[in-house]
């Protein structure tokens, strides 16, 4: 007969990671199970499952995700590291930069945007073996999440991460020189590089600081019937948006969130 | 009525509206206002060159669209943290405007109408 386990005196405690992967072991099926129902039912947070999962992937692995029963993107996973993710319906293919910092990133910014359009609806998880990836850039759950948490010191991002789903049209123009980030279709960039240039002539006219100066501020201007530009300017980056009129109250409620 | 009291009577019709103005877009200053909370002139030009701004911004988008030759809006949302500012140009290209501050973008909406009905009423339109 064996003796129960006990712990050894002097023993270091098992460390976070291990202690998480024996308790999931023990846990019955139907805790599991109970896991899975919950995210299908939207009971369940998206990003901290998505990030636990890629903790939980060693082998190569696709992982399908579904919001409803819609599949709307695809990652891949190794070795406890995210080395892909394309959201269905772009054309953002699922390579990142080699550098991780950089991959993480462009990866959070990919899993906003999933976020913004599941908005708290069911999803599932669905995996399956794949090849190793090769020469992609990857990235840690844990540098995903710091990357997440980023958008809170760079607002006009999660604004425009919120506007992902609607957005006909965008110039996103970042500090220190970066190239403005544009995309949509000609006409519509047409009409945001206007205002993006009437807005560069207005702030260098003296007397016509935004008020109260370095303030962030976002202007709706009610272009057409069919369109709404939302420009929202916060330190030193300026985001122009070109959307459909039934949009405009969700960035609302966004940029109140973000600001007020 | 005055119009001071017209600026009165509009802050007072939506719970939420702190300030109600009117102004010259062209000179950017502010010739009447009604707030329960006096506010120095800088603060109330500022609010008027910032409108003029939004419209520069509104007109060029118009200019540069396929609907050039319509008229444009007459309205603009501005938010600013805690509060959205409303205003309403008149139709004449005067330069006359009205200027409204609440505290919501919902309470700022739903002053567009009286807003500007009162604007066309001092302009000599039907009001």
């Amino acid at each position: 007969m064996t003796s129960p386990a006990r712990q050894i005196p002097g023993a270091e405690p098992a460390p976070d990671a291990l202690h998480q992967a024996l308790r999931q072991l023990a846990q019955p099926v139907q805790a599991l199970t109970a896991r899975t129902q919950h995210a299908a039912a939207g009971r369940e947070p998206l990003l901290p499952a998505v990030l636990r999962e890629i903790g939980e992937t060693m082998l190569p692995r696709e992982i399908t995700l579904c919001i409803g029963q819609t599949p709307a993107a695809i990652l891949i996973a190794a070795h406890r590291r995210l080395a892909g993710l394309t959201l269905k319906g772009t054309a953002e293919a699922g390579a990142a930069p080699e550098d991780p910092a950089a991959a993480a990133r462009l990866f959070a910014a990919r899993l906003s945007r999933l976020e913004a359009e599941a908005a708290g609806a069911g999803f599932s998880l669905r995996r399956r073996p794949c090849k190793a990836p090769e020469g992609a850039g990857s990235c840690t759950p844990e540098m995903l999440k710091e990357a997440l948490a980023a958008p809170a010191r760079n607002p006009l991002s999660s604004i425009r991460a919120a506007a992902a789903k609607h957005a006909l049209a965008w110039i996103h123009c970042r500090p220190s020189g970066q190239a403005p980030d544009t995309g949509g279709p000609p006409p519509l960039l047409n009409q945001l590089q206007a205002v993006r240039s009437a807005y560069a002539a207005s702030a260098a006219r003296p007397g016509s600081a935004r008020m109260p100066a370095r303030k962030p501020d976002c202007t709706l201007l009610p272009v057409s019937p069919e369109i709404r530009i939302l420009a929202a300017a916060h330190e030193e980056e300026l985001l122009l948006l070109a959307l459909p009129p039934e949009a405009v109250p969700g960035l609302i409620e966004t940029w109140n969130a973000l600001f007020s | 009525m005055t119009l001071a009291r017209q600026l009165d009577t509009l802050r007072q019709s939506a719970e939420g509206c702190r300030l109600a103005a009117f102004g010259d877009l062209g000179a950017s200053i502010v010739l009447r206002s009604s707030s329960a909370a006096s506010h120095p002139q800088e603060y109330l030009d500022a609010l008027c060159q910032q409108a003029r701004r939004s419209f520069l911004l509104l007109d060029a988008a118009v200019q540069a669209g396929p609907e050039a030759a319509r008229p444009p809006a007459d309205d603009i949302l501005m938010l600013a943290p805690g509060e959205a500012r409303l205003c309403i140009r008149a139709a004449d290209g005067s330069g006359d405007a009205l200027l409204c501050v609440c505290s919501d973008a919902d309470t700022a909406a739903r002053l567009a109408a009286p807003a500007r009905t009162l604007l066309a009423s001092l302009n000599g339109g039907p009001g």
